[in-house]
C-alpha cells in the first residue's frame, strides 16, 4: 500500500476514534457512579441536533447582513449549547433512574427512541422535512498542529485521556464516584452523599456523549441528519466494558474499533473480512470479555441498582 | 391531544367526501422531503393534481403518510379507509404493507415504488437504475484525470449493487484501463444517514486517486458531497490522463474558496448525485457561473411514475402489473443544467446520445446486478 493510502487510514482511523472516545469517556463517569447509561446514542443525537440548529441560528443573523460571511464563533456556541442539553439530558435520566429508581435501562432505551422521534418533530417544525437541518456555512475549524490537521474536538478527545485519568484515580472527587459505584452504603456511612455523586456522574456522560453528537454534525459534517449517530452510543458502551471502566483501556478499545471501521471502509467491497463480520467485532469481542475469555472485565459492583439510603 | 387529533380526522373526511379524486402517498423512511427519491414522487404527485386542478377543473385531496417500514401498513390502512382512488408508496420497504393492505381494499389502486407485488389492483414500479448510471459511469470514465473513479454505495443491496455495476460498465466502456473503487457504507438502514461514514470512503477513495466520486447513497451521500466540496482540487506527481478536463475547467472562473486554496497546477474534484438533479450542491458560492463541483446527477425519474399514475386513474386506464421504467422510456437520465454544461463539451454529449440510442435499440447491453 501507498503511504499517502495509509496516512489516509490512520487519519480515518482517529476521526472515527473521537465520538467513540467522547461517548465511552462519558459512560465512564456514569457508570462508575453506579448508573448504566445505554442513553448515551440518544445524548450524542441530542447533541448533535442542539450543536447543528444553535450553529445555524447563530450565524443566520450575520448571514442575512452580509452573505458569505465568517462567523468563527458561531459553531463554539453551538458545541457548548449541546454540551448544556447534554446535561440535560443526562439529568433526565439520573432523575428517572436515581430520584425515581426506575429501571436504568429502560430509562435509557426511552431517551433512545426519544431521541429518534424528538429531531423529527423539531425538524419538521423549523425546516419543513423530518430528516435533516439546514447546513450551516460555519463548522467548527481544522487546527494544524505539525503534520497532523484535525477538528478541535479530535484533539480534545485525546487530551480528555489522561485527565479522566487523573480525575477518576487521583482526586478526592474521582475516589468519592467509584466508592458509590462501588458500595454505595459504605460510601454513605462515612458522609458522601451517594445521591450527588451519581447525579454529577450522569450529567458528565451527558456533557461529554454529546460532545460527540457535536463532532459528528458540526466537527466532521456541516448539518444533522436524523440517525446520524448511526450506533456510536453502543460501540462506545461496548467499548467502556472492553476497556474495563478504565480511561486507558477505553483509549485502547476505541482506538481498536476505530481502526476497524477505517479499515473496513478502506477494505470495502473486496475485503478479507465481510463488512458484516467487521461491524459486529466490537460487540463480538465485547461479549468475549464479559464471558471472561480473554482478560475479565468486572464492572462497578453497585451497577444497575438503585440507592436507598437507610 | 385526542380531542384534536378526532377533530383533525373528522375534518379530513368530510374534506374528502367533497373532492373529485382523493389520493395518497406513503413514506417509510427519509421523510418527505430528502431532496430525491420521496421528494420526487411527491413533487410528481403534487405536479398531476395540479395540472388536473387548473385544467379540468377537477378537486383533488392528497393525503400523506411519513412514518418507517414498520408502521407504512398502519399508514397505509388508514389512508385506504378514506375512500381513496390511489396510494402511491415509494420505497422497497414498503413491500409487505402494500401486499397486505391492497389485498384489505380490492377497489383502491396502489402504485409501489423499487419493488414487486404481484395483485389485481397494484402497479409495481421498478427503474433501470443501471441504465442510468451507465450515462454517468460513461461521463466519468471519459473525464477522469486520474484513471481512477470511485462509487459509494448506501445500504449494501441489490438495488444499490444495480447502480454500482451500470456505473462499472460505463467508466469500463468509455476507458477500459480505468479503475472504479466501490465502497458502501454499511449493511443496515442506517447506512442511510451516515454522511460521517460515507466523507471517510470518500476520503479513502481520493487518497486511491478517485477525482469523481458517484454517491448512490440517500442521506449519507452527502457527505461525499461535503469532502469534494471541501477539498475541491488535488495535486498529484502520477502522470494525468487528457480528457479534455482540464481544458474545459480552465475556461471557468474559479470560485474565490477554490482560487485561495487550489493552485494553479491542481486538479478540480467532482462528485456525481443520485435520484434527483443533486447538481446545485456542487455550487460552494452560490454563484452557478463559476466553478461547480457537481459533474452531473443520475436521474431517477419516480415523479414521472406517480404523475403518470394518476393520470391514469383519472382516464380510467390505470393497468395494474409490473413496469421497468429504463431510458427507452426516460425513466432514468443523467442531469444536464446551468451547474454542469460548462464541464460537458458538445462532442461528449452527442457521444453520449449515440449511446443512449445504442442502449435503447438494444445494440449496446448493460447487464443488470445478479447475486
Amino acid at each position: 500500500m501507498e503511504t499517502v493510502v495509509l496516512v489516509t487510514l490512520a487519519a480515518s482511523a482517529v476521526r472515527a476514534t473521537t465520538p467513540l472516545l467522547f461517548a465511552a469517556l462519558g459512560g465512564l463517569f456514569s457508570e462508575r457512579s453506579g448508573i448504566v447509561n445505554i442513553a448515551l446514542e440518544g445524548i450524542m443525537l441530542f447533541g448533535a441536533l442542539t450543536a447543528a440548529l444553535v450553529t445555524y441560528y447563530v450565524e443566520l443573523p450575520v448571514l442575512r447582513e452580509t452573505p458569505g460571511a465568517r462567523v468563527p464563533y458561531a459553531p463554539w456556541i453551538g458545541l457548548l449549547a449541546a454540551m448544556v442539553v447534554g446535561g440535560g439530558v443526562g439529568f433526565v435520566h439520573a432523575l428517572v433512574s436515581i430520584r425515581y429508581k426506575a429501571d436504568q435501562i429502560i430509562s435509557g432505551v426511552a431517551i433512545n427512541l426519544m431521541a429518534i422521534g424528538l429531531p423529527a418533530v423539531i425538524l419538521t417544525g423549523l425546516f419543513a422535512n423530518s430528516t435533516t437541518s439546514a447546513p450551516v456555512a460555519n463548522r467548527l475549524p481544522s487546527w494544524t498542529l505539525g503534520p497532523l490537521t484535525f477538528s478541535p474536538l479530535v484533539y480534545g478527545a485525546f487530551v480528555l485521556v489522561p485527565i479522566v485519568w487523573y480525575v477518576v484515580f487521583r482526586t478526592p472527587f474521582g475516589l468519592r464516584l467509584r466508592a458509590v459505584g462501588e458500595h454505595p452504603e459504605a460510601a454513605d456511612s462515612v458522609g458522601i452523599s451517594v445521591i450527588r455523586m451519581r447525579y454529577t456522574g450522569v450529567i458528565i456522560s451527558g456533557v461529554l456523549a454529546a460532545m460527540g453528537g457535536a463532532y459528528l454534525s458540526i466537527g466532521a459534517f456541516n448539518q444533522f441528519i436524523t440517525e446520524m449517530s448511526g450506533g456510536r452510543g453502543f460501540i462506545a458502551l461496548a467499548a467502556l466494558i472492553f476497556g474495563k471502566w478504565h480511561p486507558l483501556g477505553v483509549l485502547g478499545a476505541t482506538l481498536l474499533f476505530g481502526a476497524f471501521q477505517a479499515l473496513e471502509t478502506q477494505l470495502g467491497g473486496a475485503a478479507l473480512l465481510p463488512p458484516t463480520v467487521v461491524q459486529s467485532l466490537p460487540f463480538i469481542l465485547t461479549m468475549l470479555v464479559l464471558a471472561g475469555f480473554v482478560g475479565r472485565a468486572i464492572p462497578p459492583k453497585a451497577i444497575g441498582k438503585p440507592f436507598h439510603k437507610g | 391531544m385526542r380531542k384534536v387529533l378526532v377533530l383533525l380526522v373528522a375534518a379530513a373526511l368530510t374534506i374528502a367526501s367533497a373532492q373529485d379524486y382523493v389520493f395518497g402517498i406513503t413514506f417509510d423512511a427519509g421523510g418527505k422531503f430528502d431532496g430525491s427519491f420521496n421528494e420526487g414522487t411527491w413533487r410528481g404527485m403534487v405536479l398531476a393534481i395540479e395540472e388536473l386542478q387548473a385544467e379540468r377543473g377537477l378537486e383533488i385531496d392528497l393525503l400523506e403518510f411519513e412514518g418507517t417500514p414498520e408502521t407504512s401498513a398502519g399508514g397505509l390502512r388508514t389512508i385506504a379507509g378514506q375512500n381513496v382512488e390511489l396510494i402511491v408508496s415509494p420505497g422497497f420497504a414498503q413491500a409487505d404493507a402494500v401486499a397486505a393492505v391492497s389485498n384489505e381494499f380490492g377497489d383502491t389502486f396502489f402504485v409501489l415504488i423499487d419493488a414487486v407485488v404481484e395483485a389485481p389492483n397494484v402497479r409495481s414500479v421498478l427503474f433501470e437504475e443501471h441504465e442510468g448510471s451507465f450515462l454517468v459511469g460513461f461521463i466519468a470514465g471519459t473525464l477522469s484525470q486520474t484513471g481512477v473513479v470511485g462509487f459509494v454505495g448506501g445500504m449494501d443491496i441489490p438495488l444499490i449493487r444495480n447502480f454500482n455495476t451500470g456505473y462499472e460498465q460505463g467508466v469500463l466502456h468509455a476507458c477500459p484501463e480505468c479503475t472504479v473503487i466501490s465502497n458502501y457504507v454499511g449493511v443496515t438502514p442506517t447506512a442511510w444517514n451516515d454522511p460521517a461514514r460515507a466523507k471517510e470512503l470518500a476520503t479513502n477513495q481520493h487518497a486511491q486517486g478517485a477525482d469523481i466520486i458517484y454517491a448512490a447513497a440517500g442521506a449519507s451521500g452527502n457527505g461525499v458531497i461535503d469532502f469534494v466540496n471541501e477539498t475541491m482540487c488535488y495535486t498529484t506527481t502520477r502522470t494525468l490522463r487528457s480528457t479534455g478536463l482540464a481544458e474545459q475547467v480552465a475556461q471557468i472562473d474559479p470560485s474565490p474558496a477554490y482560487a485561495s486554496a487550489c493552485g494553479a497546477d491542481a486538479q478540480p474534484l467532482f462528485f456525481i448525485g443520485v435520484d434527483s438533479n443533486q447538481n446545485p450542491l456542487g455550487d460552494i458560492d452560490g454563484n452557478p457561473d463559476t466553478l461547480n463541483h457537481g459533474l452531473t446527477s443520475m436521474l431517477k425519474r419516480v415523479d414521472v411514475a406517480a404523475y403518470d399514475a394518476i393520470m391514469d386513474v383519472v382516464d380510467g386506464t390505470f393497468e395494474p402489473g409490473t413496469r421497468v421504467l429504463g431510458l427507452a422510456e426516460n425513466g432514468v437520465g443523467f442531469a444536464l443544467d446551468e451547474y454542469n454544461e460548462a464541464l460537458l463539451t458538445d462532442s461528449l454529449l452527442a457521444e453520449i446520445a449515440m449511446i443512449s440510442d445504442m442502449i435503447v435499440s438494444g445494440q449496446l447491453v448493460v447487464e443488470p446486478y445478479s447475486d
